[in-house]
């Protein structure tokens, strides 16, 4: 499902003589399908260069990121949407299209795959109100709070009950009862056979909700679960 | 709670109505579509006018016969009627008519005026020879009715009409150097406008991309809002064009041998060349392809940097 082999990343400043910014130091780790891991680390550890090097937004400067059975920099350019269409990601900065509805926003992923309206309407809505958004479906983003756009982002990313999850930091700025309820949904979306993995710094809640956990330091994964 | 008014089909995840500019881009290409319908009509009437001078002009001889009433050495017949009647004889000649005394006073009326018949000067007899198109040997031809009656002048129009007609080829040609700039302008027009609606859209595009769209349908729905753009500015432009065109058209009516239309709209219409009445749907379907091209080309190009 998701294999790192040998993986770095590494940053080159602006200069030619700068040095090189070692974000990931020759990671390995192998998740099978329908797996669930916390990723932990201090900040800056390299957690969400990790994330994004599995949903292909970045490519690793050596070794090999393999990802739902496709490695990154030799799948062809024509099997990357099908690939992606695969892969809910849930970043920090949250971000959501400005000038669509909540509704639209989470319909979007359906849309692009090619769900009929029909469907769309009926599991947009169910996700909805999973989340707490019934009464926000027709605002847009910059009419809804920073808590309710980061659970219209949640609610994108799992709408479509990807193959493969990946979030980041997802309940940061939650309250607790928001926070559980997203783990939940998560938690749910992996026992319906999705490989997720949640990065996060706080201990309670890894601690309320154990599981097998990848720990970074500095760059490298000194704990693969 | 409040109903959902979402239509699919007016879906515009990229906001895209809002991000290519939904006035510079048809003003602009109405201007260039314009020009080309200009261009176009100035193609179509040179074609019109080399088809009219090479057609008509280019075969006609006009042939003098001086002192046309008087016998041929050696027989009875006049000398115009020995010319007219090796004229008649020559292969490649249609018809030789010689033009009779009203239609020459109507000829010399504007040098020689009206009283033409009190003058003293002779006027010689003028044969109008319409040729058919076939091979012809003017030399040998002026040569045998110089022998039959000295003095006679062949006037070949083919060579003032070829002259006119290399003329009207270079105006031809510049129409349709003019045609290729305006079809590139407006293709650098479209080409910045789809950038600057990138630069303004480039989060909505990364969101989307990252969700699973293709680089085609992200071009395609680009490329589409270009099109429908371009092609409001071609019915603009087509449509302003078209008075204009007419008005040319009119004047160079007499050039090419028909007369001044009558100021009915009827007649109008009935005089307008067929070949111009499509200008108001070929500019717009011509500047949407231009348009959907260049968008998708720009799109394709930007979208293939990503990861």
């Amino acid at each position: 499902m998701v294999r790192f082999e040998s993986v770095s990343l590494s940053y080159h400043g602006g200069g030619t003589r700068s040095a090189a910014l070692d974000v990931l130091r020759d990671v390995n780790f192998d998740l099978a399908e329908g797996s669930f891991r916390w990723l932990l680390g201090a900040s800056g550890s390299g957690k969400t260069t990790l994330l994004r090097l599995m949903n292909m937004s970045l490519r690793p400067t050596r070794g090999e990121v393999i990802v739902l059975g496709a490695q990154a920099g030799l799948v062809r350019r024509s099997a990357m949407p099908r690939l992606r269409r695969q892969i809910g990601a849930i970043f920090q900065d949250f971000p959501l299209l400005p000038h669509l509805s909540a509704f639209d926003n989470v319909a979007l992923p359906l849309r692009l795959g090619g769900r009929p309206e029909g469907q769309v309407r009926a599991d947009v809505m169910a996700m909805l109100r999973w989340m707490g958004l019934t009464g926000k479906l027709v605002s847009v983003p910059e009419s809804l709070s920073g808590g309710e756009r980061q659970r219209v982002a949640i609610a994108r990313a799992v709408i479509t009950r990807p193959r493969l999850l990946l979030a980041d930091e997802p309940t940061a700025g939650l309250d607790t009862a928001q926070s559980e309820r997203v783990i939940h949904l998560l938690r749910e979306l992996h026992r319906l056979g999705s490989t997720v993995i949640i990065a996060t710094h706080n201990e309670a809640q890894v601690e309320r909700h154990p599981g097998p956990a990848l720990l970074l330091s500095q760059g490298s994964l000194v704990e693969a679960g | 709670m409040r109903i959902i008014s979402l239509r699919p089909a007016r879906f515009d995840e990229l906001g895209l109505r809002r991000a290519l500019a939904d006035r510079m881009v048809p003003f602009l290409v109405a201007a260039m579509a314009f020009l080309a319908a200009l261009a176009i009509a100035g193609w179509m009437g040179a074609a019109v006018l080399i088809r009219h001078w090479e057609g008509g002009a280019g075969s006609i001889l006009t042939v003098q016969v001086p002192r046309a009433g008087e016998p041929v050495t050696g027989g009875s017949e006049t000398r115009l009627a020995a010319v007219q009647a090796l004229l008649v004889a020559a292969p490649g000649v249609q018809s030789a008519k010689a033009l009779s005394d009203e239609q020459l006073d109507a000829l010399l009326r504007p040098w020689l005026g009206a009283d033409m018949k009190s003058l003293a000067m002779p006027v010689p007899a003028v044969i109008a020879v319409h040729l058919s198109g076939e091979s012809r040997d003017l030399t040998s031809l002026a040569a045998q009715l110089a022998q039959s009656a000295p003095g006679t002048i062949v006037e070949d129009h083919a060579a003032w009409a070829g002259r006119l007609g290399t003329l009207v080829r270079s105006l031809q040609l510049c129409s349709g150097l003019v045609l290729l700039i305006v079809s590139l302008v407006t293709a650098a027009v479209i080409a910045v406008a789809t950038r600057s609606g990138l630069t303004a859209r480039r989060e909505a595009i990364l969101i989307v991309y990252q969700l699973g769209a293709s680089d085609g349908y992200i071009a395609r729905r680009f490329a589409t809002r270009a099109a429908a753009l371009a092609s409001v500015g071609g019915v603009i432009g087509g449509l302003f064009a078209l008075p204009v065109v007419f008005s040319l058209t009119t004047l160079a009516a007499p050039l090419a041998g028909r007369g001044v239309p009558a100021l009915t709209a009827t007649d109008a219409f009935a005089f307008f060349p067929l070949p111009l009445w499509p200008l108001p749907v070929i500019l717009p379907v011509a500047a949407a392809v231009i348009g959907y091209l260049t968008t998708q080309i720009t799109m394709r190009r930007w979208l293939h940097r990503l990861p």
